[in-house]
C-alpha cells in the first residue's frame, strides 16, 4: 500500500516522467513473496479435497453395506410369509377336496356333457373328422394335406346346412381377373360400398386400380401427376372419392402437353362449388379446339 | 361330315352338338382345327358339369347366328360399357348364384366373350345400389 501511494504521488507531480522510470526492484520481492503465497494456499486446498473425496468414498461404501444387510433381512421376511401362505393353501385345498369328494355328493345318473353348438347341424359338421389310413401316414401326410380338405369337404357337402356356408365363397372360386371385371361395370358408389364389404375386395380394387366408370378421374399413367386445381390432391391406386370439386370431366391433351385439369361442371349458379369466373376452372370455359 | 361333335363333361357325361353352335367357344373350336373335325373323337371338357355344359350350348344355340367377336378390340370394349344385357340373355341367367358362378367359370373357361360378359354385367347388377352388410348376405 506504501508503495501503491508512493507512485500515486509521484504521477501527481510528473505524470510525463513516470513511463520513463526504472522499475522498482521492491516490486519484484513482493511479487516473489505472493506467488508464494498462492502456491502454499493451493496446496492446503488439495490436501483437504482429497480428504473430502476419501471421506465421501468411505461414506457410500458404508451406506451400500448397511443397504445390503437390510435387503437380506427383507427377503427372509418375506420367504417366511410366503411359505405360511402356501402351507395354508394347501391346507385349504385339501379341506375343500374332502368336502367334494365322491363319497360326501349324492350319485348323479345319466349326465352327459353339454354340446357347445346351437344347432343340430353345426354340431355334425364340425364333429365329421376323418381317419387317415395308416399307408398315408407313412407317406408323412398330414392332416391339413390336400387330400384330408377334399374328403372332408365331400362329406360337408352332404349336409344341407352346408350350403350356407358355400354361398359365402362363391366369390372366393372366380379368379382374381374375373372379379375385377365384375367390380369394372359398377357405378363410384357401389365401388365404394364393395370396398366396405371385405379385405379381399379393398384389396382387389386397389392392387388392380379398378376405376369407376363414372369417375372423375382420368386412367392412365400421363394423368398420374395431374392435381386437381382446387384441392391440389392427385388420384390413388382405385380411388373412390366423390369429391366435389372433381366430380367433372377432365381436359387433357396428351399431344400439346400441359396444362391438363377438370373441366367445369357448366352449372349456371355462379357460386357452384369448385367455380372460379375468371380463371381457368370457369363456367363459361370453351375448349379451344371447339371454339 | 355331318357337322357334329361329342362333348364330355365332367362327371363322364357325353353330350352331342352341332359344329356351327360350339364355334361361339374359342377353346373349341380351336381343339377342332388342331385334332381334326371328326365324328368318332371325344372332346373331353373336364371342368365343366354336364349340367351346366347344357346350359351354354342352350345359349349357344340362341346365339349361333352372332359373328364373331374380338375382346381386345377396343371399339367391343367403349360398346360393353354402354350396352345393357339383351332381354332373352337376362332371362337365361334368372338362376341361382351358385349356377350363375358356374356359369362365368364355364365361360371363361370355354372363352366364350359374351356370355361371360353377360354373366359378369348380371352379377354386378346384383350388387348395384346395395349396401355393404346386404352384399355379404
Amino acid at each position: 500500500m506504501v508503495e501503491v501511494f508512493r507512485l500515486v504521488q509521484r504521477f501527481d507531480q510528473h505524470p510525463e516522467s513516470l513511463k520513463f522510470l526504472p522499475p522498482l526492484d521492491e516490486e519484484k520481492i513482493e511479487e516473489e513473496s505472493s506467488e508464494r503465497k498462492f502456491t502454499l494456499d493451493c496446496d492446503v486446498e488439495l490436501r483437504g479435497l482429497v480428504k473430502k473425496v476419501v471421506q465421501f468414498f468411505n461414506d457410500f461404501a458404508d451406506r451400500n453395506i448397511q443397504s445390503k444387510k437390510k435387503q437380506n433381512v427383507k427377503d427372509r421376511r418375506r420367504n417366511k410369509t410366503r411359505l405360511k401362505q402356501k402351507i395354508k393353501n394347501a391346507e385349504k385345498a385339501q379341506t375343500e377336496s374332502e368336502r367334494t369328494s365322491p363319497k360326501n355328493l349324492p350319485i348323479v345318473q345319466n349326465v352327459k356333457p353339454k354340446p357347445a353348438y346351437s344347432t343340430p347341424e353345426q354340431y355334425l359338421r364340425d364333429s365329421i373328422r376323418l381317419r387317415i389310413p395308416e399307408h398315408q401316414l407313412l407317406r408323412h401326410v398330414t392332416h391339413q394335406s390336400d387330400w384330408y380338405f377334399k374328403q372332408r369337404n365331400e362329406l360337408r357337402s352332404q349336409i344341407p346346412g352346408e350350403a350356407i356356408y358355400a354361398k359365402r365363397d362363391l366369390f372366393k372360386q372366380l379368379p382374381d381377373h374375373l372379379v375385377v371385371n365384375i367390380f369394372a361395370d359398377l357405378p363410384r358408389a357401389d365401388l365404394a360400398n364393395l370396398k366396405l364389404v371385405c379385405r379381399d375386395f379393398d384389396w382387389l380394387i386397389h392392387a388392380y386400380d379398378v376405376l369407376p366408370f363414372d369417375s372423375g378421374w382420368r386412367p392412365g399413367r400421363k394423368y398420374a401427376e395431374d392435381r386437381c386445381e382446387k384441392c391440389k390432391r392427385i388420384r390413388q391406386r382405385g380411388d373412390t372419392s366423390i369429391c366435389r370439386f372433381h366430380s367433372k370431366m377432365y381436359y387433357g391433351d396428351p399431344c400439346s402437353g400441359p396444362p391438363t385439369f377438370y373441366l367445369c361442371c357448366h352449372k349456371t349458379d355462379k357460386n357452384a362449388p369448385g367455380c372460379v369466373r375468371h380463371e381457368k376452372h370457369d363456367n363459361w370455359y370453351l375448349n379451344p379446339k371447339d371454339s | 361330315m355331318s357337322g357334329i361333335v361329342t362333348l364330355v363333361s365332367q362327371d363322364q357325361q357325353k353330350i352331342e352338338v352341332e359344329l356351327n353352335v360350339i364355334r361361339q367357344s374359342k377353346v373349341i373350336s380351336g381343339m377342332l382345327q388342331d385334332l381334326g373335325e371328326d365324328e368318332d373323337t371325344e372332346y373331353p371338357i373336364p371342368n365343366v358339369s354336364h349340367a351346366i355344359l347344357k346350359k351354354i350350348i342352350e345359349w349357344c344355340e340362341q346365339h349361333k347366328e352372332d359373328a364373331p367377336v374380338d375382346d381386345e378390340d377396343p371399339s367391343y370394349q367403349e360398346k360393353k360399357r354402354t350396352a345393357e344385357v339383351p332381354r332373352w340373355d337376362a332371362e337365361f341367367l334368372k338362376v341361382d348364384q351358385g349356377t350363375l358362378f358356374e356359369i362365368i367359370l364355364a365361360a371363361n373357361y370355354l372363352d366364350i366373350c359374351r356370355l361371360l360378359d353377360f354373366a359378369c354385367m348380371t352379377v354386378a347388377d346384383q350388387i348395384r345400389g346395395k349396401t355393404p352388410e346386404e352384399i355379404r348376405k
